[in-house]
């Protein structure tokens, strides 16, 4: 049986079957590959247009706003959580930071009757010593970050049961600068609140410092490769620390938006938050294993969630399915990061 | 290799305090680096029993020897990746010590390492000044530690084509997407580009092809020769192991 061999190209050939110019899927490849949150806008805009002709109420400024209102705590946590999932960790204690830092600020507003002020800033100073603690184990003791976050969890989840002895605070009885995260001012048709200006100006801060400053580029080596940043001179050990300490500001100002949002300060809130926190950085196109991303992804991925949960709730679809459809928009997001990392790794 | 000053050293003769000096360019040149009677121990292990190591200006010198021979350990010593447990090691006659590679550094001493050198998912730029970012002057740049971007790609583009690899589109792209002799390329870029003077490669040829390890050959001498590369007052020199 005779068949005809393919005689292997020789390098020039090679050269003129590769154009220099990449044909489209080379091109959308490249596109992912080089910022994978812009796979996480298409589907954003796509599930907009798709929700929004299967039901006229969904594209509407009061529903835009309302996803905008309903995503923005999700969204802070997801930026802190993004940063880091960026050197490699995960946060599984954010929640628990989060809920401990609200009730930091309303408990010593409320019974103490601190100033607002000073109770918001003791708020936010115990996310920083909170995710400190997370560092200090992460880097200190060399735990595994997955490890030394379900430890935290565990530790802030039972202290904010006790120090609360698992009693609500009501916004009514705070005073209002407490709640002001969640009050409502209308731009354009679109109702909104503070809380989403917040949200959107620390995504802005955050992204600007991750792309444009040494300690934003050193946080990606890390996440890239610890071990060559180690040897390039750069203090792995101080960016992590900074790292975790930056999340756990950013979940203590997560906290005064969380208590707008609620409109109370709650031991109880926050249990579904790393979760969702974490799907809305997956979605959001950063990997997790380090390193790759930009973290206004996560705003994208947290939106994806808030736009699909509410399209399928307006389109009639049971509560029980929007489950079934975020999930399966993670596995989406796990494959096409996969791929990417798959093909970069194979040379 | 047929570059006469390209020294080689059996292995045998390093565990056994020899001078590794073989022909060098002009032996009346002081020596800009030597190490005299290394000692380093791991345990019982002895790793290295006394090894010498001198260095002339403008030489590249090869350590060849077996596996666990120490060539490593006294490559590292030298580094500052290493403290050795005894012995000396002098840059231009003065006696120095080294507790980590920072050290080693600030005398120009640079390292490629085999296999760490590079960061795969940062672009060559960054790669390039990865923990020696330049900042913006005024208060951008001192308080907010802004990147000077500008200021770093138009140094980086003309390292690379100083280096004879501006054959690399883009000084954007991500490391990972080069070849193994590329990434070399990036790697020794990053160790000459801020004025050092000794260039340690550690197995700069493992990974590598046959012609990938021809460019990174060629590219070691073309330090040493090139003067555009190097800043006159401070001629390069390559320590190739």
């Amino acid at each position: 049986m005779s068949r005809v061999v393919p005689k292997p190209p020789s390098e020039l050939e090679v050269v003129i079957k590769n154009p220099q110019r990449p044909t489209m899927p080379q091109n959308i490849n490249r596109v992912i590959k080089k910022h994978p949150m812009v796979a996480s806008l298409v589907v954003l805009f796509a599930s907009i247009v798709v929700f929004s002709f299967l039901n006229p109420r969904f594209l509407t400024a009061a529903n835009m706003g309302l996803i905008l209102q309903q995503v923005t705590v999700i969204a802070v946590l997801a930026l802190g959580q993004a940063l880091i999932v960026l050197t490699r960790g995960i946060d599984l204690s954010l929640g628990a930071i989060t809920v401990l830092s609200s009730i930091a600020m309303a408990s010593t507003a409320v019974y103490l009757n601190w100033s607002p002020p000073v109770a918001i800033s003791l708020g936010i100073a115990a996310g920083v010593a909170l995710g400190l603690i997370n560092g200090l184990f992460v880097i200190g003791l060399r735990l595994p970050p997955f490890l030394a976050t379900l430890a935290t969890l565990s530790m802030y989840g039972a202290l904010a049961t006790v120090v609360t002895k698992g009693v609500t605070i009501s916004a009514t009885n705070m005073p209002p600068m407490l709640s002001w995260m969640g009050s409502p001012f209308v731009i354009g048709g679109l109702r909104l609140t503070y809380g989403c200006g917040v949200m959107l100006i620390m995504f802005a801060v955050v992204a600007y410092v991750m792309q444009f400053t040494q300690w934003g580029r050193h946080v990606y080596a890390v996440g890239d490769d610890p071990e060559a940043s180690r040897l390039a001179g750069i203090s792995v050990k101080h960016v992590l620390l900074s790292v975790y300490t930056v999340a756990g500001c950013i979940y203590g100002i997560g906290a005064w938006l969380l208590i707008g949002r609620l409109g109370a300060a709650s031991p109880n809130a926050g249990v579904d938050y790393n979760l969702d926190a974490i799907t809305a950085v997956v979605i959001g196109g950063l990997s997790l294993f380090g390193g790759r991303g930009q973290v206004i992804g996560a705003l994208f991925g947290a939106l994806i969630v808030g736009v699909f949960r509410n399209g399928l709730q307006l389109s009639g679809v049971q509560v029980q399915w929007q489950g079934l459809a975020i999930g399966a928009l993670v596995v989406v997001a796990v494959t096409i990061d996969q791929r990417i990392r798959g093909t970069g790794a194979a040379r | 290799m047929s570059n006469p000053s390209n020294n080689v050293l059996p292995l045998g003769r390093l565990s056994a305090k020899g001078a590794i000096s073989g022909k060098s360019v002009s032996s009346s040149s002081p020596f800009i680096l030597e190490a005299r009677n290394v000692v380093k121990r791991y345990g019982s292990v002895t790793a290295l029993a006394g090894a010498d190591l001198e260095l002339r200006h403008g030489e590249i010198l090869g350590v060849i020897g077996d596996n666990g021979a120490g060539k490593s350990s006294l490559i590292r010593a030298v580094s500052g990746a290493l403290v050795p447990d005894s012995g000396e090691i002098f840059i231009d006659g003065a006696p120095v010590k080294f507790h980590n590679p920072m050290n080693a550094r600030q005398y120009g001493i640079e390292t490629v390492y085999q296999n760490l050198a590079v960061a795969p998912g940062l672009s060559i730029v960054e790669n390039l000044f990865l923990a020696r970012e330049r900042r913006l002057k005024g208060i951008r740049g001192a308080l907010l530690r802004t990147l000077d971007r500008t200021a770093m790609n138009s140094f980086a583009k003309e390292k690379m084509q100083a280096l004879g690899i501006s054959t690399l589109q883009d000084i954007h792209q991500p490391v990972e997407t080069l070849s193994g002799g590329q990434r070399q390329a990036v790697a020794v870029a990053r160790a000459i580009a801020f004025g050092s003077r000794i260039v340690i490669l550690d197995e700069p040829t493992a990974a590598l092809g046959v012609r990938e390890s021809r460019q990174v050959l060629d590219l070691i001498k073309k330090i040493r020769d090139d003067r555009n590369l190097s800043n006159p007052d401070q001629p390069r020199y390559a320590a190739c192991l």
